[in-house]
């Protein structure tokens, strides 16, 4: 699929589903994951004017508002939480670094105070596959259901997303029990 | 001289059985209605433990008689102040309670401690930190780094930081634990002066109990007497205690010689979680005699102000057995 394609798909799938309260499973193909991931934030941001949490477990805050902004996706309506900073103070005020792909319980505490903005909507977390490298299945699933369970208390929506590939898709048995839906992009 | 109506002897003790009756009616009364009027107040009437006689000031209702003293059981807790701790705890710290602090190295029980005793002081109790370890400096030093005013609480006699040498406490407790053989409990502070003279405190902090244990060396039974009569004259002298005992970073023994644990009332655990590279903070109240409190591990942080608990955060490191 080009590009563009994927984002049609990625529009369309969005259109059909509920966008609050709600958790759902975006599975891409490893080589869509980038136009996935764009394409969800551009809607959320400027076509429902939504403000949100980006967590991102693979890129800098940096990398992401250069991309972001190539999109022309207002940035401001983000609050970043990244960990390959490793902890180290961010120059970008909406950023906020934890110290490894392995804290997740400061992951878990920086969301919830992130979650404390009036403005936030939707939490996007980037991804799941990346969680599975660091940390081992079953601390992964436990993590994942206690944030799910979270976020819908919360009344927000989640998107999470996963690569389609071996490893990521032990979880997605799992993934199905508590999200609303997973959505296979191919 | 003798009056006109005086009243026969039966009816005397009839209108006193009837006054008493009263009495007690009113007391039943009132403590029903402080019940209800303190459903979230630290405060509790309770049937057991220590009790101490308040009066209040204000009546309960309106119409309440203003000279009534009103009389009430209750027991009084120790709150840390420790943001997220007291969560933890139904009410709070039983007030003459001794308390374990036990942990790893880096998991934060001087912080914890220092925190505790600090905010303890600034609502107007006497606090002691006996350093066995740390300089007095070094640990005013820590107090700074989290901006914490100790300075105004130390000229007001409010908290006292004093370093003790581990091996002076060992000098002469054999004598003294010979010459006291046979008496239940011996006068521990006449011989080792813990708490300086003069100085009547309401919370102390023992840093740490594993080095006093390593002051004794092989001397393991001069060790557990002298600890045994430290819990005991901190209990009769109605002391709030807090005992920091170092361990492995997720023990499965709370104490040096493994006696501590039974013989405080609390333990609360700090552990420093290995999850991959990294560790992760958490903390737990493992025990709290005469205290409801929740039975979880829970995320605990050292933040720049200080330790911050948050008692809804699950923990995703392993704990272990």
């Amino acid at each position: 699929m080009n590009p563009l394609q994927v984002k049609k798909k990625v529009i369309a799938q969005l259109a059909k589903i509920q966008l609050k309260k709600c958790v759902y499973t975006f599975v891409s193909q490893p080589e869509d994951y980038p136009t996935v991931n764009k394409s969800i934030i551009s809607y959320l941001t400027k076509n429902l004017k939504f403000c949100g949490i980006y967590v991102s477990l693979n890129n800098s805050c940096k990398t992401m508002l250069e991309m972001f902004d190539q999109e022309k996706i207002d940035t401001k309506r983000l609050l970043f939480i990244e960990s390959t900073s490793q902890g180290q103070k961010s120059e970008v005020s909406n950023c906020i670094s934890i110290s490894s792909n392995q804290s997740l319980t400061e992951l878990s505490l920086s969301i919830s105070e992130a979650c404390k903005n009036d403005r936030i909507k939707f939490i996007f977390f980037d991804s799941v596959s990346t969680l599975l490298i660091y940390n081992n299945l079953e601390t992964t699933e436990r993590f994942i259901h206690y944030m799910v369970n979270k976020i819908k208390n919360l009344g927000f929506l989640m998107i999470l997303i996963s690569i389609d590939e071996e490893k990521s898709n032990k979880l997605v048995p799992l993934l199905s029990q508590f999200c609303d839906e997973i959505i296979k992009i191919k | 001289m003798t009056r006109k109506n005086i009243l026969p002897k039966k009816k005397i003790k009839t209108a006193m059985k009837t006054t008493q009756q009263q009495k007690k009616s009113t007391i039943k009364t009132r403590i029903a209605r402080q019940l209800k009027s303190t459903e979230f107040s630290a405060r509790s009437v309770t049937g057991g433990g220590r009790f101490l006689f308040k009066k209040q000031k204000k009546p309960f209702q309106k119409g309440a008689s203003k000279d009534a003293t009103t009389v009430l059981r209750t027991k009084e807790f120790v709150k840390t102040g420790i943001s997220g701790f007291d969560a933890l705890l139904d009410q709070g710290i039983p007030k003459g309670t001794s308390v374990l602090v036990a942990g790893g190295t880096g998991t934060g029980k001087t912080i914890f401690c220092l925190q505790t005793l600090f905010n303890a002081a600034k609502n107007g109790e006497k606090c002691l930190y006996l350093s066995f370890e740390e300089s007095e400096q070094r640990l005013k030093k820590h107090m700074d780094d989290f901006k914490w005013n100790w300075k105004e609480l130390e000229k007001r006699g409010l908290l006292k930081i004093v370093r003790k040498e581990p091996f002076a406490m060992t000098t002469g407790i054999e004598a003294m634990l010979a010459k006291a053989k046979g008496e239940l409990l011996i006068d521990i502070n006449e011989v080792l002066e813990i708490i300086p003279k003069g100085f009547q405190p309401d919370i102390i902090a023992v840093d740490s109990i594993t080095s006093i244990a390593a002051a004794f060396g092989k001397k393991e039974e001069g060790y557990r007497i002298f600890i045994e009569q430290l819990f005991r004259y901190f209990e009769t002298v109605k002391v709030t205690s807090f005992f920091i005992s170092e361990t492995e970073q997720v023990p499965t023994i709370y104490s040096s010689s493994g006696i501590e644990e039974f013989l405080a009332d609390g333990v609360i655990v700090l552990y420093a979680l290995k999850q991959g590279n990294i560790r992760e903070n958490a903390i737990e109240v493992l025990k709290l005699r005469g205290a409801k409190h929740q039975k979880k591990i829970v995320a605990m942080q050292i933040t720049d102000k200080g330790i911050e608990i948050y008692p809804e955060q699950e923990i995703f490191s392993d704990v272990g057995k």
